[in-house]
């Protein structure tokens, strides 16, 4: 039986970690003072060299996710299209950018992205830091200059301290990036059901959560290839085949490599029963609906990956996965203060 | 150039059948190599006025500021028969965080690619003449696989006894489609394979440094 425990930052860190290990499966209380909670049965969390992560940078990147200014006419935050209610994702099925512009993909959960390997639904973002460009400058997103948004915030001077603290520098592209990159190193999800039954408790999961468990774990389902880990997910790309008419070429377009048509991020299935729409595009509307695609192997994409073939899975088994699905969902990251503006 | 004239932005000229103004012209070259007699290769170094190398031996061309139209290259002395230009960025420069690179990798230099977090290799924007009315013309492109080489015999160095050379670029390249090819209005991400190698082939030479007409 694996020892549950929190790693706490924060005031009082020694203490904590002298006590995981006579009180193991017993979470610390989150305190005014704790501003980072990562499970001590999860790696560490690295951070760049460049951007080491501390509390007044994890407090000014908050400050920055929620902030309006940040898009051209000041309509739209980051927090607008990832809500902490839905595990940071976007319940339109196209997220939707500043006058209305909508985009072409659905946006994703931000769910311990601190471990991620790439970014965005084709990956083609190497790091947390450089992923805040892209929603900021896109045209279609917040459509603004890097310059524009630091000249604003300068403004600020209340913000401006906060940057002299959390950087020694004021605002900038290298800080403004960094900071909202550390927010989100913070958004640790490691308190499901399924946390807790793996960590000894045998009643966090349902009768049929545990055979759904029994299922994706095993080769009926074979859900385990790609969503491994602790964060159930592989970091590589696969075309699951779930739109054969789809217009997006997915990786392909970065790789200019024809056998990656329609391959997209392995995403996390951590809180996946609150982040719906599904798929790169949001055109599954639910996890059910996500399931029996998955059943039937596929609606056909040509480039579909091998290892996606018709299940066939009974109605009862169906059930079953559904309720380890949703064993995933972590309450407390949903409406944990910490995230909040 | 467009053809044998100057290409001016805001000004309009014809190639084939259509007509265009463009009101940005901006591209990178970089990895400057030269070639010997015997068909050696020398790698070179893009340098500023003060002979001072460029940062990743990279330049943004771009047609709005005159002081980027004036290249300058150094090799250890000799005699060299060709240049060899890299024509977009090679791959860890394009993979470059904007955030941490000084120009032109920097976001100032306006070419970074804020959905593909890479850099734009070519943009070039304006008008074109499409159906009796003047249409919003955009060519932002990009990625590794289009990175190109462009290789162009000319008499090199102070020991070739050939006077300065002059860079010339045609932008005829953007709109001188083969038949069966058209010329797309919006091109964002990769660039259509007739353009590269119109670029590669056709776009650039190099000739004796003369008074522009």
């Amino acid at each position: 039986m694996k020892a549950l425990g929190l790693v706490s930052v924060g005031p009082g860190c020694f203490l904590l970690l002298a006590l995981l290990a006579s009180s193991c499966g017993e979470p610390e209380p989150v305190t005014e003072d704790t501003w980072l909670l990562v499970p001590s049965d999860f790696p560490p969390i690295k951070s760049p060299e460049d951007n080491e992560l501390t509390k007044e940078r994890a407090a000014l990147g908050k400050t920055l996710f929620f902030d309006k200014r940040l898009s051209r006419d000041a309509s739209i935050s980051c927090a607008s299209c990832h809500l902490q209610e839905h595990a940071f994702a976007d319940p339109e099925t196209l997220s939707v950018g500043v006058q209305g512009q909508i985009g072409t993909r659905n946006a994703p959960a931000l769910v311990n992205v601190a471990w991620g390997k790439s970014f965005f639904w084709d990956g083609g973002v190497p790091s947390l830091e450089r992923q805040v460009l892209v929603p900021i400058m896109n045209p279609i997103e917040m459509d603004m200059t890097m310059a524009e948004v630091e000249e604003r915030l300068k403004k600020d001077e209340k913000l401006s301290s906060q940057f002299l603290e959390a950087y020694g520098e004021g605002p900038s592209d290298f800080t403004i990036t960094r900071a909202i990159a550390s927010f989100m190193r913070t958004l640790v999800s490691g308190e499901s059901a399924w946390d807790r039954y793996r960590r000894g408790d045998e009643s966090a999961l349902s009768a049929s959560a545990e055979r759904g468990l029994a299922l994706f774990q095993g080769e009926r389902a074979e859900c385990f290839h790609c969503h491994v880990g602790f964060n159930f997910t592989n970091e590589a790309y696969r075309n699951n085949g779930a739109r054969p008419d789809d217009p997006d070429i997915g990786r392909e377009l970065l790789t200019q490599n024809e056998l990656d048509r329609g391959k997209f991020k392995v995403p996390t299935l951590r809180n996946v029963a609150v982040t719906a729409p599904y798929m790169h595009d949001g055109s599954i509307e639910t996890l059910r609906e996500v399931i029996e695609v998955y059943s039937q192997g596929g609606r056909g994409h040509p480039n579909t990956d091998p290892l996606i073939s018709p299940l066939d899975l009974t109605e009862e088994e169906k059930e079953d996965l559904l309720a380890f699905l949703e064993s995933l969902t972590d309450e407390k990251f949903l409406s944990d203060p910490r995230f909040a503006p | 150039m467009v053809g044998e004239a100057p290409l001016i932005l805001g000004q309009e000229f014809e190639v084939g059948e259509g007509k265009y103004n463009l009101t940005t012209l901006k591209f990178f070259l970089a990895e400057p190599t030269l070639t010997t007699e015997d068909g050696s290769l020398v790698p070179a170094q893009f340098v500023s006025q003060k002979g001072d190398p460029t940062p990743y031996n990279v330049v943004l061309v771009d047609a709005e500021q005159e002081s980027s139209l004036a290249l300058s290259i150094a090799a250890p002395p000799g005699s060299y028969a060709g240049l060899t230009l890299g024509l977009g960025l090679p791959a860890p420069c394009n993979a470059s965080d904007p955030t941490l690179a000084t120009y032109p990798l920097s976001l100032d230099a306006d070419m970074f690619w804020a959905w593909g977090t890479q850099y734009m290799f070519q943009r070039v924007h304006g008008k074109a003449w499409v159906d009796e009315s003047w249409q919003s013309l955009v060519y932002d492109v990009g990625f590794d696989a289009s990175y190109r080489t462009i290789h162009l015999n000319y008499a090199l160095g102070p020991d070739s006894g050939a006077p300065p050379a002059r860079l010339a670029f045609d932008a005829s390249a953007f709109f001188d489609a083969p038949p069966g090819e058209e010329i797309l209005l919006m091109n964002h991400a990769l660039a259509p394979e007739w353009i590269l190698q119109n670029l590669a082939t056709e776009a650039f030479s190099l000739a004796p440094a003369e008074p522009l007409p």
